[in-house]
Formats: structure tokens, C-alpha cells, sequence
């Protein structure tokens, strides 16, 4: 009698260790065909007020107007104040911001962060338009441009 | 007492029975959703443009490729026209596909033809180092820098 017990309990340890195995798989498979490993961009954005893309002189805009990475990815943003007025910027929803940068060559600021949240995320210039100080331009509100988080897929 | 315990014995066996049975199904249907996840797609052909821009502002003159991003599907065949409109030569590398534009002399135009095949994020940027004597590309050639990306 203790024999047969032995083998049912032997039959119902290997069905364990098979259930097991294929739950792993499972869980592990995609694991099986790695996505393409993060990487880190740089991209510099650039406050331009004309152009040979910018339309009217007094019209501003950034190039690119859309930055696209994937989940995981570094972003190191470069962003340059080409324009004559005072400009800062911000990426709404990953909380990274410039301080105000004038105008001039050497009016730039670097943001790094991890694009970690998928998502489609705008970028604006957060300095309310004020004449006085020659800060922002009377298009303020239009000076948006979308940061688009890609998930799956990419890096993960 | 002996019965008994061969009774829990049994019971585990049908336990491990129900597990072994919920753990091929699950990984059945793990194996076709990986497939019809990854749906039979038709690879699109995309033609696309591609210039130097140049914005100018407070006595600095930026150049750039516009556009600065591509997102394409692997897969994917692209066309790439590549032009340049500027008052210097530069060329267009993009570095993982190993492929490059001829010197774009100003008002010259190449193409680039070629299959995404590798999934992944690819830089494309200027080869020509900055040499006012030849009139190759800008001072800030560094940053004519763009991207590939590629999804799976």
C-alpha cells in the first residue's frame, strides 16, 4: 500500500514540476526575443523667430515641434534661445524646466531626464508674455510642441 | 489512517492535474497571441524628404535636418530624398544602417533607399567636419544631429 502512494505521489510531483516549468515559460517568454535596448538622445530644440521655416517674422517656434522616443529611453534636451526675447521652457507632466534664457548665443540649457511614462506630453514656454521685460512674444500660447512617449515594442 | 492518506495522495494528484492543464492552456494560448499580436502587417513604403533647414536669430545662424525625427516599422521600406539648400556642402550619415548621402554640394539633392530592417534608435547626422575654406557645413555641425526610430 505505502508503495502506490509513493507512486501517486510521485506522478503528482512530476505534473507539478511540469505545471511549473510551463508557467514559467510562460511568464519568461518574452524574455525569448529581447526588444532593442534603451538609448539616449540628444536632440536640441531650438526657440527660433524666424526662418526659412518660421513664417512670419514675429511668429516663434521650436524645431523640431515633436520629439518622439520610447519608453526607457535618456533624453538629453538641448534647448536653445535663438529668439529676442525671453523664453523658458517647460515638459509638462515629466516636471523638467529651464530657467529663463535670453536671447544670444550662448542662451541654453540643458534638461536630462528618463523618458519613463508613455504618453504624449507637451512642451511650452511657461514665461507669461510682458512687454516690458521682453519676455515671451504675443504668440505665447501657440509656442507648444508634444514630446510623444512610445510604448512597447521599444525598450521597456 | 492509510486510506486516508492515500485519499490526499489522490487529491493531489488532481490538483497537479488541474495545474499541469491550466498551465498548457495558458501557454498555448501565450504561444498564439504571440503570434497574432505580432500581426501579419504589410510592410509600407515610405517616401519621404529631407532638408537642411536653416533658422537664423539674434546674429546666429542654426542648421538642422528637418525633419529631425523618422519613426518608421520594421520592415518598413523607406525613400529618403535628402536635399540641401544651403550656401555649404554637408552630408548625411545614418550610423547603424551604415548608409550615406553623396557630398550634398549647395542645391544638390541624393537619395537613400533601404529596408528598416533592424528595430532600434539611429542617429543621423552631418559627416562633414566644418572647414570654412572648403565650404563644408556650419559651425554648429555637432548638433545637425536627428533620429531613426525604428519599432517592432
Amino acid at each position: 500500500m505505502n508503495g502506490s502512494k509513493s507512486v501517486v505521489a510521485g506522478i503528482a510531483l512530476t505534473l507539478s514540476l511540469v505545471a511549473i516549468a510551463l508557467g514559467l515559460l510562460v511568464i519568461l517568454a518574452p524574455a525569448a526575443s529581447p526588444p532593442a535596448p534603451p538609448a539616449a538622445m540628444d536632440f536640441s530644440l531650438l526657440i527660433t523667430g524666424e526662418g526659412s521655416i518660421g513664417g512670419p517674422a514675429l511668429s516663434h517656434l521650436y524645431h523640431p515641434q515633436l520629439l518622439v522616443a520610447r519608453r526607457g529611453d535618456t533624453i538629453r534636451l538641448r534647448v536653445i534661445n535663438q529668439s529676442f526675447y525671453r523664453h523658458a521652457i517647460e515638459v509638462v507632466g515629466y516636471d523638467v524646466r529651464t530657467g529663463p534664457l535670453t536671447g544670444g548665443e550662448h542662451s541654453s540649457e540643458v534638461l536630462t531626464f528618463v523618458a519613463d511614462t508613455p504618453g504624449i506630453f507637451t512642451y511650452r514656454c511657461y514665461l507669461p508674455y510682458d512687454p516690458a521685460t521682453a519676455t515671451c512674444a504675443p504668440d505665447h500660447d501657440r509656442m507648444v510642441g508634444h514630446l510623444v512617449v512610445i510604448d512597447g515594442g521599444g525598450a521597456r | 489512517m492509510e486510506r486516508r492518506s492515500n485519499g490526499i495522495g489522490y487529491f493531489a494528484l488532481v490538483v497537479a492535474a488541474v495545474a499541469l492543464a491550466v498551465g498548457g492552456v495558458a501557454y498555448a494560448r501565450r504561444a498564439t497571441t504571440a503570434v497574432t499580436s505580432n500581426p501579419a502587417r504589410s510592410p509600407a513604403m515610405l517616401k519621404l524628404s529631407m532638408v537642411v533647414a536653416t533658422f537664423s536669430g539674434q546674429g546666429m545662424a542654426a542648421h538642422r535636418w528637418y525633419p529631425t525625427m523618422l519613426v518608421v516599422r520594421q520592415g518598413d521600406t523607406v525613400d529618403l530624398a535628402v536635399g540641401n539648400p544651403d550656401k555649404v556642402s554637408h552630408q548625411l550619415e545614418l550610423t547603424g544602417y551604415n548608409l550615406r548621402t553623396k557630398v550634398l554640394t549647395p542645391g544638390s539633392t541624393d537619395r537613400l533607399r533601404f529596408v528598416a530592417e533592424r528595430s532600434g534608435v539611429f542617429a543621423y547626422r552631418c559627416i562633414l567636419p566644418y572647414d570654412p575654406a572648403a565650404g563644408h557645413c556650419t559651425p554648429d555641425h555637432d548638433v545637425m544631429l536627428g533620429y531613426l526610430i525604428v519599432t517592432e
